[in-house]
C-alpha cells in the first residue's frame, strides 16, 4: 500500500514471464507463444505474473492480444536493452520465484542477461 | 438528541467543568456527575481544557485523568509559528466544538485526555485532522489559496488539483488529487497548494484540460471540442434504437490512470454524438432497455460514425445467500459490465446480459467472494457465499494513524491474495474481515515502533480467530537536536526521516516508503524510534533550509545520540531549460537528485515556468544530478555549488545525431540493427521496475543506457537523438551479433561514421555425444580475458554462424541446460571463415529429468510436484521438459497437471547416487473420483498420490452430485482422500 492507501503490487515469490515484442510484431508468428501464455495465465493467474513489454511506441493492437490481468508495459528500446542486454526481439524470459533467469528465447549480444528484476505495479 | 434528566447546577458551587449530554449543556460540576444525568457518556469541558469524554465510574460519570498537552503550530513554508487559529475535537458536540488560539510563545497548552482526534486550522491554511497521541506535538500547516476559475463552456464540471512536489514514483496524480465541483455558471473555487501544481479540469463536452506549473488566478478554462465520436445504435433487425445511453471513458492524456467520462443519449434516429474526447483509445459502452449492453475499447475513427448493433439481452434475477441460507444484504453482484446490489432479502437483478455464458461475481463484506458461470437465458440463480473469518490481532500499546496492516494469503511460499487490515484504537486491535481459510503472513507497521509480523492459520470458514497479543516495541532509536547553523537556535517542525540503507545500494521500494519519520519539537530536539539493527540514512528537511543527508548511521537500544545537526541554507540553483533551437522550453519537469541507483524519489522536483526557468532555493552544497523529463527532451546534467552561492545552469534539449554505414569485411550489410551499448557495466543489484498503467515504466538499479537504430537494405543508419559518450557498437541481425567496435559520439552536432566490422567469420556446429546437432545452444565468443565479444544461438540442426568477428585467438563457449559447458579455442583470420565443432556432454548429477506431455505435445509451464524422499515443486519449460537435480538417493514420485486436462503421477522411481533418471509423464485420459461424502468446504479436503504428493491444489474445486463427491480430472488409478475429520480413504479414479 502506498502513502494514500492505494495498492502497489510487488510480486515476490512468483514465476514471472516476460514477453518482449516489437510494436508491429506479427501476431501470427507469436500465436503459439501467446496461446500458451494465455492458457498459462488463465490456469495459474495467482502463481505467476505475466508482463508483455512492447518495445517502442504504444501499439493498440497489442492491447487486445494480451491476456486479461496480465500487465502490458511500453518501454523504449533503450530501457529494454538496459535491463535485458539485448535489442533482439521477440524475447521471452522466464524468471523463477527467486528472480533468476530460467529461460530466455533469444540471446543477448553481450551474453549477459539480467533477470533479477523486482517489479512493482501501481494501480 | 439526548436531554438532561438531571442537573447539579443548583446544588454545587460553580465548578470548573461543563458537562454536555449530546448537544445539550446539562451541568456544571466538578470531577463527577450522577449516572442518571445522562444516558450515554457525556462530554466535559473545563477552563483551558479540550473536550473529553467522561468515563463510566460505576454510579457516576467521571472526568478521566487529564494531562498537560503542548502543541506547536508551524507554517510549512517559513518554518515560523502560525499566529492564530482554531482547534476542535472531532465528534465533540457543537457547543464545545471550536476553541480559538493565539500562539504567543512557541507552545500552545491545554489539558486533555489522550488520545484525541482533533482538527486544527488557521486562516489561509489547509485544515489538518490528526490524532494527538503524545504530550507535546508539532503540527505543520500548509498554506492554501483559493483560485477562482471559470469554465468557458459553463455547465457542470470539476477541477482536480495535486501539489507538484507531492507527486512522485509512488504517488500518482489520482492518489493525490483533490477534486472540487463547479458552482453555478461554471465557477470553480479551487483550493490551490503553494507552489507548482497539476490541475485537471473535466467538463462534459469539453476535452480534459491540464494546467501544469503555478496555477494562475482568475483563469478562463477553454472548452476545446476535442475529438467527437458519433454512434449509430441499431438492434438486430437493423431498426434504430432511441434512448440508448452511450458512455465513453478514457484516460486523461499524460495523467497516468486518471480517467474522464463523456456521454450522450441516442435520438429517434438512433444516433448521438459524444463530444470533448481526447485522441487515443477509449472505452465505449452502449446500453438500452431490453438489449444486451455493448462494450468495446477502440481508437476513435476520424470523422466516421460507428455503428453498434445491440443484440437482444436477458435479465438475470438471483439471490445471494450465505452457506447457512441467510440472505446476504448489500452484496455487490457483477456480470458482463452490469452491476447490482442485493436487497434486504438478498435479491438482485442484472440487466442487459448478452446471449453467452456470463460469469457472475458476488462479493460482500465479511464473505469470501464467489463466481458462478451462468448459461444465457437463465431466469434465476443462487450464489452462495462462504462466510469469511474475522482475524483479530490485539496489540499492547497505542495504535494511532499511519498504521499499515496486511494479511497475505500464502500457499507453498507464494502470495495468492493480500487483504488490507483495519484498526480499532480502543482496545488496540488490528483486524481483517472476510478471510477465506488458509495460511496468512500477517504484517503490521505502527509508526515509531518496529514492525510486527506473524503467521496465522485459518482452518475453518466463519467465526473469529484471535492471535496472541503482540507488544509494540520501540526498538532502536536516534535522538538529537536540529539547529540553524547561522543562529544556533533549534529548528521547530523539521522532518527527520530514517531510510534503511543508502540509495547507492539495493533497497526495496517499500522499505523507503515505510521509512520512519518524526518532526522536531519546539527546541529542535527529536527522537526517532521503531528502528531495527541496520544502517540508516537520515534525511532532515525544514522550510528555508537545505536538506541534510547523513549516511551510515546505526541506531542503538537507548537511542544513538546524533548530537547537534546543523541546517544551512545551501546554494541557490536556477535551471533554465531550452529546446534544440535554444528557445525557452516552458513546463518542463526538472528533478534534482543524487543520481544514485536506488534513489526512488529525487531530493527536489519542480517544473519550469513559461520562461523555461525553475528555481531551487536551498540545494545542499555538492554535486547534483538534474533530470529533465519533458516530452521530446529527456536530458541529464550535473550541477555543483557551494554554500551561499547562486548558480545558474542551462539544460539544452539539443541532442547529437549519428549517421553512418555498416560494413562487414568491407561489404555493406543489408538490414538488421546497430546497437550502441555502454561498455559493459553490470547492474548494481536487482533492477527495479516501477510501472503505473498509462505511464512510462521507471527502472532503478542500472548504471547505463543503450541506443539502437535500424539499418537499411543499403547498409545505412541514422541514430537520433543520440547520447554523447563512448559506445560499444555491434551489428545485430536476428539472434546473431558481430564483435563490437568502439565509437565516440560528441556532445553536439552530427557525426558520420563508417562501421567496418572485421571480416572474420565463425561457422560451427554443436553436437551431443552421439553426433546429433543440438538446437538452442547459447554460443559466446570471448577473448582470453573473458570479455564477451559476440553471441548467437544454434539453429534446429545445431549450426551457428557469426559474422563480423575480430581476427585473432578467441574462445568459443557453448552452453545448454543439462549439459556441461563446452569450450574450444579458434584463430579467426582477417577475412574468411573458420569452422568449429563443439561436443556437449550431459552433466552427471543425481536427479530426475523428464517431460510432461498431453496428448503427445509438451505442456508448457506445467506445475510438477516431486514427493517421496524430498518434496519440491517446479514448473515445466515451454516444451514441457523439467529437471529436478540435487536430490538424495531414495524413492520418488512425480505428479503434474495438464492445463485443461488431468492431474497425474508417475509410478515410484528409485534413484541412486550420481544417477539421472529420465521420466515421462503422459497426461492422457480423464477419470473422476466419485465417493459418498457430505458436502464440505473445498479447502477442508485433501487428495494424495501413492507417495503422498498433495494433489488438491492442482485440481479444480470438487462438486457434489446426489450426496457423492465428484473430483477430477485425474489419471485413472488409486489415490488417498483426506476427509475434513482427517480420516484417510483409498479411492479410485475411473
Amino acid at each position: 500500500m502506498d502513502r494514500e492507501g492505494k495498492r502497489w503490487q510487488p510480486f515476490p515469490n512468483k514465476l514471472t514471464v516476460w514477453l518482449a515484442v516489437k510494436p508491429g510484431a506479427c501476431f501470427g508468428c507469436l500465436a503459439p507463444v501467446l496461446a500458451s501464455l494465455k492458457s498459462l495465465h488463465q490456469e495459474r493467474g495467482g502463481e505467476l505474473a505475466l508482463v508483455v513489454l512492447v518495445v517502442g511506441e504504444r501499439h493498440l493492437a497489442w492491447e487486445s492480444q494480451v491476456p486479461q490481468a496480465a500487465y502490458l508495459v511500453n518501454v523504449s528500446p533503450q530501457a529494454f536493452a538496459r535491463v535485458f542486454g539485448t535489442f533482439a526481439l521477440p524475447f521471452l524470459a522466464v524468471c523463477n520465484r527467486k528472480g533468476l533467469l530460467v529461460r530466455a528465447e533469444t540471446l543477448p549480444p553481450s551474453g549477459g542477461t539480467v533477470c533479477n528484476l523486482e517489479h512493482y505495479f501501481l494501480e | 438528541m439526548a436531554f438532561c434528566a438531571f442537573t447539579l447546577a443548583a446544588t454545587l458551587p460553580l465548578a470548573s467543568f461543563s458537562w454536555f449530554c449530546g448537544q445539550t449543556a446539562c451541568a456544571s460540576a466538578t470531577l463527577s456527575l450522577p449516572k442518571s444525568a445522562c444516558a450515554s457518556p457525556p462530554w466535559v469541558v473545563g477552563a483551558d481544557t479540550l473536550p473529553v469524554r467522561a468515563r463510566d465510574g460505576g454510579s457516576l460519570w467521571t472526568v478521566p485523568p487529564l494531562s498537560d498537552l503542548q502543541l506547536a503550530v508551524v507554517d510549512a513554508q517559513s518554518g515560523r509559528p502560525v499566529a492564530s487559529g482554531w482547534i476542535e475535537v472531532v465528534d465533540a458536540p457543537p457547543p464545545t466544538l471550536r476553541q480559538n488560539w493565539v500562539q504567543k510563545n512557541q507552545w500552545l497548552s491545554w489539558k486533555a485526555a489522550l488520545p484525541l482526534r482533533v482538527r486544527l486550522g488557521a486562516e489561509g491554511y489547509k485544515t489538518k485532522e490528526f490524532t494527538w497521541a503524545q504530550a507535546s506535538m508539532t503540527v505543520v500547516l500548509e498554506r492554501e489559496q483559493v483560485l477562482t476559475w471559470r469554465l468557458a463552456g459553463g455547465g457542470p464540471g470539476e477541477a482536480c488539483v495535486a501539489p507538484w512536489a507531492e507527486l512522485g514514483t509512488f504517488a500518482p496524480f489520482s492518489a493525490k488529487a483533490l477534486c472540487v465541483q463547479a458552482e453555478k455558471e461554471g465557477i470553480l473555487k479551487i483550493p490551490a497548494p503553494a507552489g507548482a501544481a497539476v490541475v485537471v479540469v473535466r467538463s462534459p463536452g469539453c476535452e480534459p484540460h491540464v494546467v501544469r506549473g503555478t496555477p494562475p488566478q482568475n483563469y478562463l478554462v477553454p472548452c476545446a471540442p476535442g475529438v467527437t465520436l458519433t454512434v449509430h445504435v441499431q438492434d438486430a433487425q437493423k431498426e434504430d434504437v432511441a434512448n440508448a445511453k452511450v458512455t465513453v471513458t478514457a484516460r486523461v492524456p499524460g495523467m497516468g490512470n486518471f480517467p474522464y467520462e463523456s456521454a450522450c443519449t441516442t435520438a429517434a434516429s438512433g444516433v448521438c454524438t459524444v463530444k470533448g474526447l481526447a485522441e487515443g483509445k477509449v472505452k465505449v459502452r452502449v446500453a438500452a432497455q431490453g438489449k444486451a449492453a455493448w462494450e468495446q475499447e477502440l481508437v476513435i475513427p476520424q470523422g466516421e460514425p460507428i455503428t453498434v448493433t445491440l443484440q437482444p439481452g436477458w435479465d438475470l434475477r438471483g439471490r445471494v445467500l450465505a452457506f447457512d441460507g441467510e440472505a446476504v444484504v448489500e452484496a455487490s453482484v457483477r456480470g458482463h459490465g452490469a452491476e447490482a446490489k442485493t436487497s434486504p432479502s438478498g435479491e438482485f437483478l442484472l440487466e442487459g446480459l448478452p446471449w453467452e455464458l456470463v460469469t457472475v461475481a458476488a462479493q460482500a463484506k465479511g464473505f469470501v467472494p464467489a463466481t458462478v458461470a451462468v448459461e444465457p437465458g437463465t431466469q434465476q440463480v443462487i450464489l452462495r457465499l462462504q462466510r469469511g473469518t474475522r482475524l483479530e490481532w490485539p496489540v499492547v500499546g497505542d495504535l494511532w494513524e499511519g498504521v499499515f496492516a496486511e494479511a497475505a494469503l500464502v500457499e507453498n511460499g507464494e502470495t495468492l491474495q493480500v487483504f488490507a487490515g483495519s484498526v480499532t484504537e480502543k482496545p488496540a486491535t488490528v483486524w481483517w474481515e472476510g478471510l477465506p481459510p488458509g495460511t496468512y503472513r500477517v504484517e503490521v507497521r505502527v509508526p515509531g515502533f518496529t514492525p510486527l509480523a506473524t503467521e496465522a492459520r485459518i482452518s475453518e470458514a466463519g467465526g473469529v480467530v484471535r492471535l496472541p497479543e503482540a507488544r509494540l516495541d520501540a526498538g532502536l532509536s536516534f535522538w538529537g537536536r536540529v539547529v540553524a547553523k547561522a543562529s544556533g537556535q533549534g529548528v521547530v517542525g523539521a522532518r527527520v526521516r530514517a531510510e534503511p540503507g543508502d540509495p547507492a545500494e539495493f533497497r526495496l521500494p517499500h522499505e523507503v516508503i515505510h521509512a520512519g519519520q518524526t518532526l522536531t519539537r519546539a527546541d529542535g530536539t527529536f527522537t526517532l524510534t521503531g528502528l531495527q539493527k541496520r544502517r540508516y540514512r537520515l534525511v532532515v528537511e525544514a522550510p528555508n533550509f537545505a536538506p541534510l543527508l547523513l549516511s551510515g548511521l546505526e541506531p542503538e537500544p537507548g537511542g544513538a545520540d546524533l548530537g547537534t545537526l546543523e541546517l544551512s541554507h545551501g546554494f541557490f540553483l536556477r535551471v533554465h531549460v531550452v529546446d534544440a533551437q535554444l528557445h525557452p522550453r516552458p513546463w518542463a519537469p526538472v528533478e534534482v537528485g543524487e543520481g544514485k541507483a536506488y534513489e526512488y524519489e529525487p531530493l527536489f522536483r519542480g517544473v519550469a515556468n513559461e520562461k523555461g526557468t525553475v528555481e531551487f532555493p536551498h540545494v545542499p552544497p555538492g554535486r547534483w544530478r538534474l533530470v529533465v523529463t519533458a516530452p521530446g527532451c529527456e536530458k541529464e546534467q550535473w550541477a555543483e555549488g557551494e554554500e551561499g552561492e547562486e548558480k545558474a545552469v542551462t539544460v539544452s534539449c539539443r541532442h547529437p545525431r549519428v549517421r553512418g554505414t555498416v560494413l562487414v569485411g568491407g561489404v555493406p550489410v543489408a538490414g538488421g540493427e546497430v546497437v550502441f551499448a555502454p561498455p559493459h557495466v553490470p547492474p548494481r543489484g536487482p533492477v527495479v521496475m516501477v510501472h503505473r498503467p498509462g505511464e512510462k515504466p521507471r527502472f532503478f538499479g542500472l548504471n547505463a543506457t543503450g541506443m539502437a537504430a535500424p539499418v537499411t537494405d543499403e547498409g545505412t543508419f541514422v541514430l537520433e537523438p543520440a547520447q554523447a559518450g563512448t559506445w560499444q557498437v555491434r551489428w545485430v541481425l536476428g539472434q546473431r551479433s558481430t564483435s563490437p567496435l568502439s565509437v565516440f559520439v560528441p556532445e553536439e552536432g552530427e557525426s558520420t561514421v563508417v562501421l567496418d566490422f572485421p571480416g572474420g567469420a565463425l561457422c560451427g556446429r554443436v553436437k551431443d555425444e552421439n553426433g546429433a546437432g543440438l538446437p538452442e545452444v547459447a554460443v559466446e565468443v570471448m577473448r582470453a580475458s573473458g570479455e564477451v565479444l559476440a553471441g548467437g544461438e544454434t539453429d534446429s540442426t545445431g549450426y551457428f554462424h557469426l559474422a563480423g568477428m575480430v581476427a585473432g585467438a578467441l574462445g568459443v563457449q557453448a552452453r545448454r541446460e543439462g549439459y556441461a559447458p563446452g569450450r574450444v579455442q579458434v584463430v579467426v583470420p582477417e577475412r574468411g571463415t573458420v569452422e568449429v565443432e563443439i561436443v556437449l556432454r550431459p552433466q552427471a548429477r543425481t536427479g530426475l529429468k523428464g517431460k510432461v506431455v498431453s496428448p503427445g505435445a509438451g505442456v508448457a509451464g506445467a506445475p510438477v510436484v516431486l514427493c517421496g524422499s524430498a518434496a519440491r515443486t517446479v514448473y515445466a519449460n515451454a516444451d514441457g521438459s523439467f529437471e529436478l537435480f540435487g536430490l538424495q538417493p531414495g524413492q520418488y514420485q512425480v505428479c503434474a497437471k495438464a492445463y485443461g486436462g488431468p492431474v497425474g503421477c508417475t509410478s515410484a522411481v528409485t534413484l541412486r547416487e550420481q544417477e539421472t533418471r529420465l521420466v515421462e509423464l503422459s497426461l492422457e485420459g480423464q477419470a473422476w473420483i466419485r465417493e459418498e461424502l457430505d458436502p464440505t468446504p473445498d479447502a477442508a479436503l485433501g487428495l494424495l498420490s501413492e507417495l503422498s504428493c498433495p494433489l488438491a491444489w492442482l485440481l479444480p474445486a470438487p462438486s457434489w452430485e446426489r450426496g457423492n463427491l465428484v473430483w477430477g480430472p485425474l489419471l485413472p488409478g488409486t489415490y488417498t482422500l483426506v476427509t475434513p475429520s482427517g480420516l484417510k480413504r483409498l479411492v479410485r479414479a475411473r
